[in-house]
């Protein structure tokens, strides 16, 4: 067999190529494997070929390495068993001029699924706390209600045990002079109670049942005090149990009159409802 | 941080052998340029070129037991390997149907201006602008076209013979070229 010959045919770059027949290429296998010379050519046509390919200014998206190692089946890696041997020469790997590039093994890949599992995971959980408190926080919210609710009950039945405390207080001591104020006549049946003391001065209206006034009317107590009627205050409420008034050291009787709201400097007769004198 | 490793030629087909993660992915770094280029060449298509990547490298890892490194460089065998596959997507009945790109039975090189395709890559055209208009065109039928010696010859009309002993000189001026770059 005359290399040279075979060489300078051009049968070698078609071989590279493979555009070689199919026996054709068989036959040149067999004298590749037989003469290191053609083998040596073989070898550097397709290095020339490599560098011209890798001479090219396109590049593949670094998605594909993504897409290519999490196509690949995990049965299919087998684990590393020994480190490549570092102080091997490689030469034949950097003489395209190819700079090797970091190798980013499909284990990190792996371990980036895994991360990525673990964070939808994460996520997920979030979202069942995040549900899961939000479903609390409105049990909370229902629960709050119900007890302000049953706190402004126990208020209000604190407020009303307190009158009563004070109601009782002011009826049972000795002190305090109870006086009936009675409907005048032509009026609406009605009626009220003042508790005096005029050792303190101190004066109380309670068990109050006066008809229910409009809402720019208010009713009015007033002290008659050596015939003049004296403000004794404004009346909060028309059945309130107990308001302390005005003191009063000196007062003929008690009359209570509707004024207009916010009260009037002297009392309008013709709508006093009820009136009781002190002794 | 990236650890930087490299491989021989025996050490790298050795450890894909072994069906070494590590080992593949130095290849495909190593390698993925070069095989996009020519698949691109065939199919300038980014999306398909870079799907048919995948599938060649796929291939790779699966048929790394039939390499014979007897036969020739790791290179020529995924060469050959990538140009059949791009030469069977540009052959199947889906590819004609997509339209995406011109089918090789109708390449531009059917007929007469059509003689310059233009490659769109400015690295592979810094090289391939060294040669004569016809060597180019043979060197592109030939390595990026995916065309038998018989079409080539038909198409440039050269005798068959003609056809590898040009090529042949091609080589050795790509060759000279190389090595002038690498300096």
């Amino acid at each position: 067999v005359d290399i040279s010959c075979i060489i300078s045919s051009g049968d070698l770059e078609l071989y590279v190529l493979g555009l070689l027949p199919s026996d054709e290429a068989y036959k040149m296998e067999q004298l590749i494997s037989l003469f290191p010379e053609l083998r040596q050519e073989v070898d550097r046509i397709s290095e020339t070929l490599e560098a011209v390919a890798a001479a090219s200014t396109l590049s593949p998206r670094p998605s594909v390495k993504e897409k290519l190692f999490a196509a690949i089946p995990e049965s299919d890696i087998m684990p590393e068993l020994s480190r490549p041997h570092q102080d091997v020469e490689r030469t034949e790997m950097t003489e395209a001029g190819v700079q090797p590039a970091p190798v980013v093994s499909i284990r990190q890949n792996r371990n980036k699924l895994m991360l990525a599992a673990s964070l939808i995971g994460l996520v997920l959980c979030i979202g069942a706390v995040i549900y899961i408190t939000q479903k609390k926080n409105n049990e909370v919210v229902v629960l709050q209600n119900q007890l302000d609710i049953v706190r402004r009950d126990l208020s209000r039945q604190q407020q009303q045990n307190n009158a009563y405390n004070q109601l009782l207080n002011i009826t049972l001591n000795e002190n305090f002079k109870g006086i009936q104020l009675e409907s005048v006549p032509g009026k609406p049946a009605a009626t009220a109670q003042v508790y005096w003391n005029k050792k303190t001065t101190e004066l109380y209206i309670v068990d109050i049942s006066l008809p229910q006034v409009p809402a720019d009317k208010q009713y009015q107590l007033w002290a008659i005090v050596n015939g003049k009627p004296v403000s004794a205050g404004l009346l909060q409420d028309s059945k309130r149990q107990a308001q302390r008034m005005q003191d009063f050291k000196e007062a003929d009787a008690f009359a209570i009159t509707l004024e207009k709201r916010g009260g009037s400097a002297t009392p309008t007769l013709q709508e006093m409802y009820v009136m009781g004198k002190t002794s | 941080l990236t650890q930087i490793i490299t491989y021989t030629e025996e050490e790298l087909v050795e450890k894909l052998k072994l069906k070494n993660e590590q080992a593949f992915g130095f290849l495909y770094d190593h390698y993925s340029k070069a095989l996009y280029s020519v698949i691109y060449q065939m199919i300038p298509h980014q999306e398909i070129a870079e799907d048919l990547l995948q599938q060649v490298f796929l291939k790779i890892w699966k048929n790394i037991q039939l390499y014979d490194a007897s036969k020739g460089r790791l290179f020529t065998w995924m060469l050959n390997i990538a140009r059949n596959q791009a030469i069977d997507h540009t052959r199947s009945r889906e590819f004609q149907n997509q339209g995406k790109t011109i089918p090789i039975s109708e390449s531009v090189y059917n007929n007469e201006q059509g003689s310059d395709r233009p490659i769109r890559d400015s690295g592979l055209n810094k090289i391939l602008e060294k040669l004569t208009a016809d060597n180019r065109k043979l060197l592109e039928l030939s390595y990026f076209l995916g065309y038998t010696q018989e079409e080539i010859a038909g198409l440039l009309n050269i005798p068959l013979g003609t056809v590898k002993t040009r090529l042949r000189t091609i080589i050795l001026q790509l060759r000279k070229l190389m090595e002038l770059n690498k300096k």
